[in-house]
């Protein structure tokens, strides 16, 4: 489930990208390789949704 | 904070004493904004560019390195000799968002009422009424074309893919080269598809909403292109244009 949700996001991702740059003219790229979402899913499925997603989310926020 | 949506409104009522045309405002004022945004845009959009053009020596790099920490290490080394200073990460694109919010209500409040500081503002702009979404379709059509023009400009499948040629020996090699190029292909066609769902999820929102909104969305979408060509180029326009033409001539 986690996972389908991970995956929408993705997908939803290159229009965001596009919204921002017909507006702005600029869209920044993601800090991290892998993308958070990307490294989320691999965490998820290897650990687990719960111990995964709280990876994820302390990688979210070391963005800034 | 409805001080931003006042402010928009206030530059928009500035603009129409100076045209004395809101269709012209609208389109002064995407000027003006992306005028100022340039000094942003420019350099961080010229790093993009620098960054698509190291991708193979970053390849080569995350090959020599397994270390993650001495591959970020020399990711940034190799950042700072070619000058890339790029404006990563979320933070930005969290304000662009919130803006982005502010602008659309700031237009849709505008459009919402034709008197504005005690001046009554005449909303026709050529054949349409802009608070009122375009009866001729004309706006729509070209805020997708705009918008799908910008998609291919933006379109993944462009860039020059650095795969290890798969003559290696070892199978192990060998099967992680076809695994990772099945999933660059699959997320290639993914995102294929969606270069024809933004541009067409554009027409129908310009269907729907004041052509107003319409209209910013098309100046500034045209601005994106022409900025987008001449910083990186046509991009995937060519290569798409390209392929295109060869379907046709088969």
């Amino acid at each position: 489930m986690v996972i389908y949700i991970i995956r929408l996001y993705q997908l939803l991702l290159s229009l965001k990208r596009n919204l921002l740059v017909s507006v702005f003219g600029y869209a920044s790229y993601c800090k991290h390789r892998p993308s958070c979402s990307e490294y989320t899913l691999r965490e998820v499925k290897k650990h687990g949704t719960i111990l995964g997603l709280w990876r994820g989310f302390k990688r979210v926020i070391t963005c800034y | 904070m409805p001080d931003i949506v006042g402010f928009f409104n206030l530059i928009l009522v500035e603009l129409y004493k100076v045209t004395g045309d809101l269709g012209v405002s609208i389109i002064a004022l995407t000027f003006i904004l992306r005028s100022i945004l340039l000094p942003v845009t420019l350099p961080s959009l010229k790093s993009q560019q620098k960054i698509k053009d190291l991708k193979p020596e970053l390849d080569k790099l995350k090959k020599k390195h397994t270390d993650k920490k001495v591959l970020q290490q020399k990711q940034m080394e190799l950042y700072k000799k070619y000058n890339v200073n790029p404006l990563a990460g979320c933070i930005p694109q969290l304000a662009q968002l919130a803006v982005l919010i502010f602008l659309y209500r700031s237009l849709i409040s505008f459009l919402g009422d034709t008197t504005h500081q005690g001046i009554e503002i005449s909303t026709t702009f050529f054949w349409m009424d802009l608070s009122l979404p375009d009866p001729k379709f004309i706006l729509p059509v070209l805020a997708a074309g705009s918008q799908f023009i910008l998609s291919l400009m933006l379109a993944p499948g462009a860039e020059v893919r650095d795969i290890v040629p798969n003559d290696s020996k070892l199978k192990k090699v060998k099967e992680a080269n076809e695994k990772e190029e099945d999933t660059a292909e699959m997320a290639q066609t993914m995102q294929k598809q969606m270069m024809f769902i933004m541009p067409i999820m554009t027409g129908f929102i310009a269907l729907k909403f004041p052509s107003g909104l319409a209209l910013y969305w098309v100046a500034s979408t045209v601005f994106s292109v022409v900025q987008q060509y001449f910083v990186s180029g046509p991009g995937g326009l060519t290569l798409y244009a390209k392929r295109f033409m060869g379907k046709i001539e088969n």
